[in-house]
Parts: structure tokens; sequence; C-alpha cells
């Protein structure tokens, strides 16, 4: 792997006293698709958080490009090309579907692309092109993943971070949901770094995966390492013969 | 009938004022989750603005000289100032703070403000007369109304329509509604706090600077807590209407101010000195049947 396009090193994050996140480190090349999985408290959803610049690491650093982004705001960040697809999807109700893909696109200058972004997104998401001016309240749950991914694609992002897509969706939305994941990736060149409770399911849709356990990278590797799915398992649950085992990635 | 007609136009007149100053108190509240209790004294320096800044007992009009559309931008542009400068000296440096810690940071600021007043301008009321013109009655067939409430009623409607209109056409309105309702969500976007959180106080100053000149044509005197009053109100129309929400805070403004004017009208003449303690009686049952406010925000969501 060479160059990474985000790397985060050895980062540490409090909530008040309560450390959620002690000390991972973790890095996506450009073009990747990397999950994170772990159990639930783990720290997936706090490390994507801290990318994001929404929490500031007491220690460590993220650098996003070759430049360091821990400590900026989360407009910032967002404005470097690192957009968020939150867990819950989190659409603004009020606002209907035009409304909520134009969010991300006011500070961005170059409204001609905004515009041929936002034609493409309709052609790839009729659902979406036949309701653009409906709340997105009113939208379902797959309706409102297809809509929060739409509408960080729209910010012009380089990275996507995505927490918990398949979250409260239907079986076969999950699958659905996850083709549009790999279609971004084909098609647009967007990385992703996903957050997923699912091993079967990370090892499925990524090239890497990083195991998150009480707030450390408990294992780290490829999709076709992990395949058999038995270390992966020590790893997520915490219990093997050997106790668990600490494979940092060198950064 | 005539006088029936003339006490609604009176009652809807008193409501479009408060439900202005209601809108100032909500839309800070709605992007900051701060009610604002420096807001009042935003109204205040509204009439200030128009006189010299001295000691003497009688005002000497300065801006208050100019003609109307010039005086209502100038007072409009002071507010906004003020307002910016309160922004990033006391509520900036709070962005993390919690909903309480930023309202006693407004007690504080709106204490400092009343005596940076008293200082410059001397603690008595001063007589200011501003348009004299819409103190007289328009008639209209046999009804006769002070052009002063129809100017006010006019005033109210269009600047509601205008904020609509700002809302859901402009992005800066736009991003105001997403910010209103998940304000970490949208920075995530790429939405900046401080262009949302500024247009907001810009927005409530200018509303402040109206309230406050239509205020002053009804009382003809500037005092250093005028705006006080007016405060309590919007606040209590705010919480009523439901908090965060906009629409709410408008039909809180006109629910306080049309029925204050007709329990005025309808209470026998012995009870009329008591009609604030039935206001806020009708105020503490509507909060014990609907403790969330006539209308409810969407956000539910906590800011971060």
């Amino acid at each position: 792997m060479t160059a990474a396009m985000l790397e985060v090193a050895d980062i540490h994050v409090h909530y008040g006293r309560l450390a959620a996140v002690r000390g991972v480190s973790l890095a996506v090349a450009p073009g990747e698709i990397v999950c994170l999985v772990g159990p639930n408290g783990a720290g997936k959803s706090t490390t994507l958080l801290t990318i994001a610049g929404v929490l500031t690491p007491t220690q460590g650093s993220v650098s996003f490009d070759g430049s360091p982004i821990a400590g900026l705001s989360a407009e910032a960040v967002a404005r470097r090309g690192l957009s968020m697809v939150p867990e819950g999807r989190r659409v603004f109700s009020s606002l209907n579907v035009e409304e909520n893909l134009r969010i991300g696109t006011y500070g961005r200058r170059d409204q001609q692309a905004v515009e041929r972004e936002l034609t493409r997104i309709y052609d790839e998401f009729p659902v979406l092109a036949n309701r653009r001016s409906m709340r997105a309240a009113k939208l379902s749950g797959g309706e409102q993943q297809q809509l929060a991914i739409g509408r960080a694609l729209l910010t012009g992002a380089k990275l996507m971070l995505v927490d918990e897509p398949s979250l409260g969706l239907a079986p076969m939305m999950v699958e659905r949901v996850y083709d549009i994941l790999s279609d971004v990736r084909e098609k647009r060149g967007v990385t992703l770094l996903i957050v997923e409770e699912s091993t079967e399911r990370a090892v499925d849709v990524a090239d890497r995966v990083y195991v998150l356990r009480r707030g450390l990278i408990e294992l780290e590797g490829t999709s076709e390492e992990l395949a058999d799915g038995e270390r992966l398992h020590e790893a997520y649950f915490g219990f093997g013969a050997a106790g668990p085992s600490r494979e940092v990635p060198a950064s | 009938m005539t006088s029936a007609l003339q006490i609604l136009i009176d009652a809807i007149s008193v409501g479009s004022l408060y439900a202005l100053a209601a809108l100032g108190v909500g839309l800070v509240f709605g992007v900051l989750r701060l009610v604002n209790f420096a807001y009042g004294d935003f109204i205040t320096v509204g009439s200030y603005a128009l006189i010299v800044p001295s000691a003497s007992i009688t005002a000497i009009l300065f801006i208050g000289n100019w003609p109307w559309p010039l005086l209502v931008v100038a007072s409009a542009i002071i507010v906004m100032i003020v307002a910016l400068i309160c922004d990033f000296v006391v509520f900036r440096p709070l962005r993390q703070a919690s909903p309480a810690v930023l309202m006693i940071a407004s007690f504080g600021l709106s204490y400092i403000i009343q005596n940076a007043i008293i200082i410059i301008y001397n603690a008595r009321p001063k007589a200011i007369g501003i348009w004299p013109g819409l103190a007289e009655a328009i008639a209209i067939g046999d009804l006769r109304v002070p052009g002063l409430q129809v100017v006010t009623i006019i005033v109210a409607l269009g600047l509601l329509a205008a904020l609509v209109l700002f809302l859901r056409k402009s992005r800066f309105g736009v991003q105001m509604r997403a910010a209103a309702e998940d304000f970490q969500m949208a920075r995530m976007l790429g939405v900046q706090a401080n262009t949302v959180i500024g247009t907001a106080f810009v927005i409530s100053a200018f509303l402040a600077a109206i309230v406050s000149l239509l205020f002053l044509c009804q009382v003809g005197v500037v005092s250093f807590h005028m705006g006080t009053q007016l405060m309590l109100i919007a606040f209590i129309a705010t919480v009523i209407g439901g908090m965060g929400s906009l629409v709410g805070a408008v039909v809180g403004g006109y629910a306080i101010g049309i029925g204050g004017t007709l329990l005025q009208v309808m209470l026998p003449e012995n009870l009329r000195y008591f009609r604030d303690a039935f206001v806020f009686g009708a105020v503490i049952v509507i909060l014990l049947v609907r403790p969330q406010g006539l209308l409810v925000a969407r956000a539910a969501r906590e800011r971060v």
C-alpha cells in the first residue's frame, strides 16, 4: 500500500473521563474500500466522528491527502473532500429531497460540476428524482439511505465515511445499498471507509478489514486473508487460545 | 359592530409586534439553542440609535430626523453591528457550552448593554417623536383606525412573507433550516457554523430594530429598559408556541397579543388592572396541557 489518502495514527478519544478510543491507527489508500468492524461500543463511530472533525482526539494525528486535519472544524474537513454518511442517516427531515442534496454544495466553487453531479445522481437514484420536492421525512429508510449517500457525494467527496449503512434496513435494501456503495467506488473512484457490525459483510465488500474492540485495533488484514473467518471472530469476540492478537499496522 | 372591528384590529396589531419580537428570539434559538435575553436590549438600542449620544435630558434627534427609509436602515444596521459584536465577543467563545450557560451569559450581556446605555445616555426616559403622521386615524368607511396599527400589521405580514421566502429560497435560508434541525450533520456537509449563526443574529437584529421603531412610535419615549418587557413577552410567546418552531413563535406572539387585548376589553372593569395575571395564568394552563408548546419543533436531536 503506497501513499495513504487517509492516515490515522495512534488516536485517543475521550468522552469526559471515559476513553472510547485508546490508540487507533489505520490507513486508507486511494480507491480502496476499507471496513471497520467490531462489536457495540468498540469505538467505531467515535473513530469516524473523530476523522470527520466532530470530535477532537486527545492524542494522535489524522491526516488526509498528506495534510493534518485533526483539530479542524467539521465543516473545514468536509470542504477538503471528506464526507459523512452517518449512522441513522440523519437526513434533514423538514427539508425536501433536493434541498437535502444541495445542502453540501453551497461551499463549492464549481457550480457547473454540481449541476452535472445532481443530474447524475437523479439518473442513478430515480427514487430521489421522483420525490425531489417531497419532504425527506416521508421517505422510507432505504430511500433516506440513498439520499444520505447522494448528499455526501454532492459535497465533492473524495473519501466517504459510511457509518452502519445497513442499520434498520430490510435485507433486500441492504443488498441494494451495498451495490450502490460499490458503484460509488467503481464509477466515481470515491474511496470508502465503512463501519459495519457484521464481519461476513465486511469481508464480502471490503478490500481490507480492521477489527476494533474496546477502543483498540485487534486485527487488520485483507479480505482474502480473513476470508475463513476464524481469526476474525476471535478478534471480534475477544476470546481465543492465545488471547487477543494486536496487529497494529506499521504506519 | 364597528367597535368590535376596531378592537380586533388593535388586537392584531399588538399581536403583530409580539410575533415579530418572538421571531427574533426564535431564530437565534433555532440555530444556537440560545435564549438570548439581551434581545430586549437589541430592541432598546434600535431606538437609542436615533438620538445623539449625550446625558442631556432632552433627546437630540440625529438619525431620527432622517427620511424614514434611511432611518429604518440606519437603525437596523446599528443594531446588527451590536448583535454581531455580542456574538463575536460573548457567544462565539461559548460555542461548546450548554444552553443554560448561554442563557446566563445573555443575562450578563443584557445588564452590560443596559448599563452602557445608562452611562452614555443617562438613566432617565427621553421623549422622542418620530413619524407623527402615523398617530392620525385612517378612516375606512365608519371605521377609524390609528395609522400606526395598520402600518404595524402590514409591516409584520410583509416581513413574515419575506422571511418565509428567505428560508425557503435562499441558500442561507436552507442552511439555517438544516442547521436548526441538526447542526452537527450540517457542519459535516460543509455548512459553516459561524456564517449560519451570524445570519441568524443579523436577521434577529433587523427584527429587533423594526420592533423598536414601531414600539417607539406607540409609546413616544426611550428608556434603557424599554425592551425588557417585550423580551419577556417574546420569550413566553416562543415557549407557548413551542421552542425551536418559528411558526410556533409567530402563533405564540399573536396569541398573547390578541388574547391580552381582548381580555383588556372583556374583563369586568375592576379586574382589568389584573389583566397580565390572567394572560400569564392562561400561559400556565397552556403549558400544563401542552408542555412542549402548541407546535412541536422537528429538531429533536441534540446539538454538539
